[in-house]
């Protein structure tokens, strides 16, 4: 089926040559849980943070893009994360991780950095995250389900601040096409942030991301 | 009308002198009641030679050469160059019993004359007779090996072959005169046609107004055939190739991913003074109602999940037992092809 379709596709094929070879260095039984994933976001956001000594609420649009490559053991995944908010606001996530584990449970540890860029003033972050994800397939639909949850630590804290920490959320809902490697993708993003300023001011911070695309996954694990 | 027929040869009528009558014993009293109706017949006396002859043929001990002889004096008696004493429906009738014992027959130039041998052309054509050549002994070898019989018939008719054997009757062939191979294969659907011993073959050839029969005695040897069972594919240790629908599993499967959106969305606040001055972001409630409403489409969507590694199990043992079937089969064929069936004909 998969030669069949390559050949009208030779994208498809070239994308599976390449899977493969990747797979040539690891035993059969992590290749037949292998998955290469490629998603892009539209992402809606809104982000609560305190301005000065109050709160103001920020909205905008947002773009997530992500790839993740992985066996049956573990892989990688890499996600960027860019919005443009009002009044001048923009925020950047720029995430690595290392998968350990099946996918049904799998431990994720690795650092973000995270940007906010404003008219007035602009910060930048290096967190340390660890955390847990669950994609479990529903039976035989094409669809999975994906609930993630990670907490993070401040490594490099911009200039004024002294300490940073977050925690991060995420649920998803993923429908993979039967014949075609393409896949939909609907689900929320939330993430809540701990930051203490120097002189012990807080400067709490949330923001809740909706996420809607789709993308691109290949390999056994991605068909079930 | 049946008759018990051995025409052998198509020498056998070809000559009449040397007669193989003159070769039986001088005291043979066919032989002298031959010899006095060819005498009368030289004689002229063709009425005595006609009553010489059918005494003769009322002979018991009458060998079929001997009869043959007599039935072409009695002929040329009934039918000799001389219209005042020529008989041609007697010497029809004569002649009709000649072409059935040997549907080859002639007339020697001592005895036969043109009209004679016009009369029996004649006769030949309207009279049917079965000649049967069998080879005495034939080996047959493997499963599409077949043993023959030739034939002639006088004219066109259906021609059968039966194989008779205490009351068993075989069908064996059929053809279709006037000249013609009857094939016997010597196992059919791997199994001996017929068993070994001795057996009656019964040949018949049969036109709407006539029918002949010849009989022949034959022997059947064949090899002892042994053949190894072709294992059967076990259906019931197969794995199941798809997983059992995930039914109402993907309702939990929804509520799960639904609950787990909107408690994500509830929990994971800022402290204050984010918190109290903004409510929870509803637009995650949405976002939960159609994870658990799509999570549970799959109640609709699944027929099972496939099982790649269960159909790749199956896989290989249909193919395993394909192997050891083929190397049965080959096996069996190699004992076929070696089985022999020797077939000895005799009159």
């Amino acid at each position: 089926m998969i030669a069949r379709r390559s050949r009208r596709m030779p994208w498809l094929r070239r994308a599976s040559l390449a899977l493969a070879a990747l797979a040539g260095a690891v035993p059969a039984t992590a290749v037949a849980q292998a998955e290469f994933r490629v998603t892009a976001l539209s992402a809606p956001t809104v982000r609560n943070g305190v301005v000065g000594t109050a709160a103001q609420q920020f909205t905008g649009t947002g773009g997530t893009v992500e790839v993740l490559a992985r066996f049956a053991f573990g892989g990688l995944h890499v996600r960027s994360f860019g919005a443009d908010l009002d009044r001048g606001l923009g925020v950047a996530n720029l995430d690595a991780r290392v998968v350990l584990g099946p996918q049904w449970l799998s431990v994720e540890a690795g650092r973000t950095q995270r940007a906010l860029v404003g008219e007035l003033a602009s910060s930048q972050y290096t967190l340390n995250r660890v955390g847990l994800r669950s994609t479990f397939p529903l039976g035989g639909s094409g669809l999975r389900g994906m609930i993630g949850a990670w907490s993070m630590q401040g490594a490099t804290l911009p200039t004024g601040v002294r300490e940073a920490s977050g925690l991060e959320g995420e649920t998803a809902l993923l429908y993979r096409l039967r014949r075609l490697p393409v896949f939909v993708q609907v689900g929320y993003r939330a993430e809540s942030y701990a930051v203490t300023l120097n002189g012990n001011r807080s400067a709490p911070e949330e923001m809740g991301v909706l996420t809607l695309g789709g993308g691109f996954s290949f390999g056994p694990a991605a068909r079930r | 009308m049946i008759r018990i027929l051995c025409t052998v040869g198509l020498a056998a009528g070809a000559a009449f002198a040397p007669s193989p009558a003159t070769a039986q014993p001088a005291g043979d009293p066919v032989v002298r009641l031959l010899q006095s109706a060819r005498t009368a017949f030289d004689d002229l006396e063709y009425g005595r030679a006609i009553s010489i002859c059918r005494l003769a043929l009322q002979q018991p001990t009458i060998t079929r050469a001997q009869r043959l002889d007599v039935l072409r004096v009695l002929a040329a008696a009934q039918y000799p160059n001389d219209p005042d004493a020529a008989r041609p429906d007697s010497a029809a009738r004569t002649l009709r019993l000649l072409v059935k014992l040997d549907l080859d027959a002639t007339f020697p130039r001592t005895l036969g004359w043109r009209g004679l041998d016009s009369l029996l052309a004649d006769v030949r054509t309207r009279t049917l007779a079965l000649a049967v050549v069998p080879a005495s002994d034939q080996q047959v070898r493997g499963g599409d090996g077949a043993w023959v019989l030739p034939f002639r018939t006088t004219m066109a008719a259906d021609v059968a072959l039966t194989a008779e054997r205490n009351g068993a009757v075989v069908p064996l062939a059929a053809g279709r005169g006037p000249d013609g191979v009857l094939r016997v294969p010597a196992l059919r659907d791997r199994v001996p046609l017929l068993a070994n011993g001795d057996w009656t073959l019964v040949v018949s050839a049969r036109v709407p107004a006539d029918s002949e029969v010849v009989r022949l005695a034959a022997t059947f040897a064949s090899d002892s055939l042994v053949f190894l069972p072709v294992p059967a594919l076990d259906s019931t240790g197969f794995k199941p190739e798809r997983a059992k629908p995930i039914g109402r599993r993907a309702l939990l499967a929804g509520v799960v991913l639904g609950g787990a959106t909107a408690a994500m969305a509830s929990g994971l606040r800022a402290e204050d003074p984010v918190r109290s001055a903004y409510g929870v972001d509803a637009r995650a409630f949405g976002v939960a109602a159609a994870l658990a409403v799509g999570a549970g489409m799959a109640v609709f969507l699944d027929k099972g999940r496939d099982l790649p590694d269960n159909a790749k199990a199956n896989a290989d043992r249909r193919a395993t037992h394909a192997r050891e079937a083929a190397e049965v089969v080959a096996e069996n064929d190699r004992r076929l092809a070696a089985a022999v069936t020797t077939v000895r004909i005799t009159r």
